[in-house]
């Protein structure tokens, strides 16, 4: 039995010591998932707060066939999705990438202060923030979590086909983004 | 090296451990686009600032066991409702068919009322030191950090 299996086992007999070692481990995880799918970040820790209620709830029926980590981001996924649901909120498809692009073209970031501010990141993370659901889902599992595409595809249900050419879309339209406010600078 | 596709850039890129490593300089030389790439995978590797509250996992501890006690007192409460119905439909059903048996009844019920207050006092306290058990445990819980 390993570690995984011994602290699950110790929750299931009642060890709420333990589950709170659990939620603190996978905390980064579910904060991650929800901050990036969801927008209204004062749902955020209410949501994650519920993902947590509901991993204990459902833990009886993990049956270890996959990861824990996929399983709680499974968890994390359809919350989620199920919050955008139930709020009516946009879920894009990428059929809007086209709309996105139109969206992105425009940049209140002029070269200057992302360079004086050295802040790459937080510029790349308001582009992830833009775009369409599906592209942040696959971007944060994958670079974030270091999932692979097989554990991508057992949390969000997407064919391993789809995540990859989500991936390489959506990196291809950051890089595009970068590209046009680093050639302006001339920084490379 | 050859001319690359984005596909191919970004597919070294996904394998490559470190994007500092030599072996990916003459990729970053040749090709202009590697390097916004590396920028942008660096970027996406960095964790954005999402905050939970510090007490994060000690409520969510809270959360549980105030369910699990409301879970118990449901099932007490529901136990004890069970019964009182039970008693009263079989007096009701005694008394509306006017049986004979209806006072002895009544007066062998009468002969238990302390047992049935005692036992109605036992659950109360049941009740009361399970709710000041689960305190002290939530209090416990949210000091211990260093787990396990």
């Amino acid at each position: 039995m390993n570690e995984e299996q011994l602290l699950v086992e110790r929750i299931l007999q009642g060890d709420l010591h333990a589950y709170q070692h659990l939620v603190k481990r996978y905390e980064r995880l579910v904060v991650h998932m929800i901050g990036r799918l969801i927008h209204q970040k004062e749902d955020v820790e209410d949501l994650c707060q519920d993902v947590f209620l509901m991993i204990y709830k459902k833990l009886p029926s993990y049956n270890f066939e996959s990861k824990l980590s996929t399983w709680i981001a499974t968890i994390a996924y359809r919350t989620a999705i199920n919050y955008l649901k139930k709020k009516r909120l946009p879920i894009h498809t990428p059929a809007s990438e086209a709309a996105f692009e139109q969206e992105m073209q425009p940049t209140e970031e002029s070269p200057e202060s992302l360079l004086s501010k050295k802040d790459w990141q937080a510029f790349i993370h308001r582009q992830i923030a833009s775009l369409p659901l599906q592209y942040r889902t696959v971007l944060t599992l994958f670079h974030l979590e270091e999932f692979n595409y097989a554990e991508i595809e057992a949390t969000t249900g997407m064919p391993e086909g789809t995540v990859k050419s989500y991936l390489f879309r959506a990196r291809k339209l950051l890089k595009e983004k970068l590209m046009v406010v680093l050639q302006k600078e001339k920084v490379l | 090296m050859k001319n690359l596709s984005e596909e191919e850039i970004q597919k070294i890129l996904e394998q490559s451990n470190n994007y500092s490593d030599p072996a990916l300089e003459e990729l970053f030389q040749q090709h202009e686009e590697a390097k916004i790439y590396r920028l942008l995978f660096e970027g996406l590797e960095e964790a954005p600032a999402f905050q939970l509250s510090e007490n994060f996992s000690a409520n969510i501890i809270g959360k549980i066991s105030e369910r699990r006690k409301y879970s118990l007192a449901r099932i007490w409460g529901s136990v004890l409702v069970c019964l009182i119905a039970t008693f009263a439909l079989a007096f009701s059903v005694i008394a509306s068919h006017n049986h004979p048996d209806f006072n002895r009844a009544l007066a062998a019920l009468l002969a238990f009322k302390w047992e049935a207050v005692a036992i109605l006092g036992i659950i109360l306290i049941i009740q009361m030191a399970d709710h000041f058990l689960l305190k002290n445990d939530k209090r416990t819980i949210e000091v211990d950090q260093s787990y396990p």
